[in-house]
């Protein structure tokens, strides 16, 4: 069941993505959710992060050869990791 | 059988009917004496005329067969939705480039094989050309509208008097350059029989629907444009750009085609120059559906990893 808390998260993991990917953001990251982790989009949780970030980072490196843009998209996600939760 | 096939199908049926237009008729014997030119020249050049003209073609259906392809992943989405309507714009100038040219060779000729019918067959023609553009650039104009609602921005005023003014210097210049032929009845062929209209009607049925036509077809190539510097996501605009600029310079080049045909500046120029002209703008606009393939390749990427 949906926490307030987790789905926060989710919105958050596509804002940061759509600095990058724009429209696209929020089907991209259904899609590596699903794929990846195996399961609904809105059931992210914390402990999902990290690996989901992993993910994120591979697939970027094939969409673009800008290694910065890369490792900024990764830092910048990585603040959700380290941030509190609320 | 896949959307791709079917258009490389419907591209290679073009072709043939073409080629047989082209090199089955006997050559136009006022078109021979023009250019000072034997039946053997004209068939070479024809054949020259018609290898590039195909791969233009080539590149045209390749680009919004591509296009198509990724609107149609998208479709469910509002920016699949306007690309979807631009897309399918595209498509149509696609079919109307080899469509143009084959309707123009079969109604010259149905003209010269009956005089009587000359004027009216150069007629027809014009309002084929009308119709397929007024078509095209109605989709892509909706689409673009769509793509502009997207944005929280609106463009900036003063770009938008710009666009307006240069619109305005340019229809001005054709609306005045029409009517003055039609009233002076200045024409040496019957190609040209459109001047013979009356000029309420070269008004309303030649003159209002090119303007609104080039008017959608430059504020559109516009409102992309704006679509694509202002959205977010910076490898989202970096995949968009070869799509906006491709779809730009297909719209301004079919523009700068139809003015030149609308006016019928052939009469005026040399063989030379006028093949020199038309091959550059098709050039361009095969150009410019090369850059919509690469821009939908990589934006169906961003779709599909």
């Amino acid at each position: 069941m949906m926490t307030q808390r987790e789905t926060s998260l989710y919105q958050k993991v596509v804002a940061v993505t759509a600095d990058y990917l724009g429209p696209v953001s929020g089907r991209f990251i259904d899609r590596q959710i699903e794929t990846h982790l195996g399961k609904p989009p809105e059931e992210l949780t914390k402990r999902d992060l990290v690996t989901l970030i992993d993910w994120l980072k591979m697939v970027m490196a094939i969409l673009t050869e800008d290694h910065k843009t890369v490792d900024d998209f990764t830092k910048d996600l990585m603040i959700l990791v380290n941030s509190p939760a609320k | 059988m896949t959307r791709q096939r079917r258009v490389f199908l419907l591209l290679a049926i073009f072709i043939i009917t073409y080629v047989a237009v082209t090199f089955g008729v006997p050559p136009d014997p006022e078109t021979l004496e023009r250019y000072n030119l034997t039946a053997t020249r004209m068939r070479f050049l024809s054949l020259t005329i018609a290898i590039p003209l195909v791969a233009i073609w080539y590149a045209a259906f390749y680009g919004f067969a591509k296009f198509k392809d990724y609107a149609e992943l998208i479709k469910q989405s509002a920016d699949g939705q306007a690309f979807t309507k631009i897309a399918n714009g595209l498509m149509v100038l696609a079919i109307g480039l080899p469509l143009n040219s084959i309707t123009s060779a079969v109604l010259r000729y149905a003209g010269r094989s009956n005089p009587d019918v000359q004027a009216v067959t150069a007629i027809i023609n014009n309002y084929l050309n009308i119709i397929i553009a007024l078509t095209a650039f109605v989709l892509i104009g909706a689409g673009a509208r769509l793509l502009l609602g997207l944005n929280n921005k609106k463009p900036p005023l003063p770009h938008a008097l710009a666009l307006s003014l240069g619109f305005l210097i340019m229809g001005s210049f054709y609306a005045y350059l029409l009517l003055e032929a039609a009233a002076s009845h200045q024409h040496a062929a019957a190609e040209n029989a459109i001047h013979d209209l009356p000029r309420w009607l070269v008004m309303t049925t030649v003159i209002i629907p090119y303007l609104y036509i080039w008017y959608t077809g430059m504020i559109s190539a516009f409102y992309i444009d704006f679509y694509r510097k202002n959205i977010g996501g910076l490898l989202y605009r970096r995949a968009l750009k070869f799509l906006a600029w491709g779809v730009g310079s297909v719209i301004i080049s079919s523009i700068a085609l139809q003015y030149l045909t609308a006016l019928d500046i052939a009469a005026t120029l040399s063989l030379r120059a006028l093949l020199v002209i038309v091959y550059v703008l098709l050039i361009i606009i095969s150009v410019g559906y090369i850059f919509i393939a690469m821009g939908a390749k990589r934006l169906k990427q961003l779709e599909e990893v």
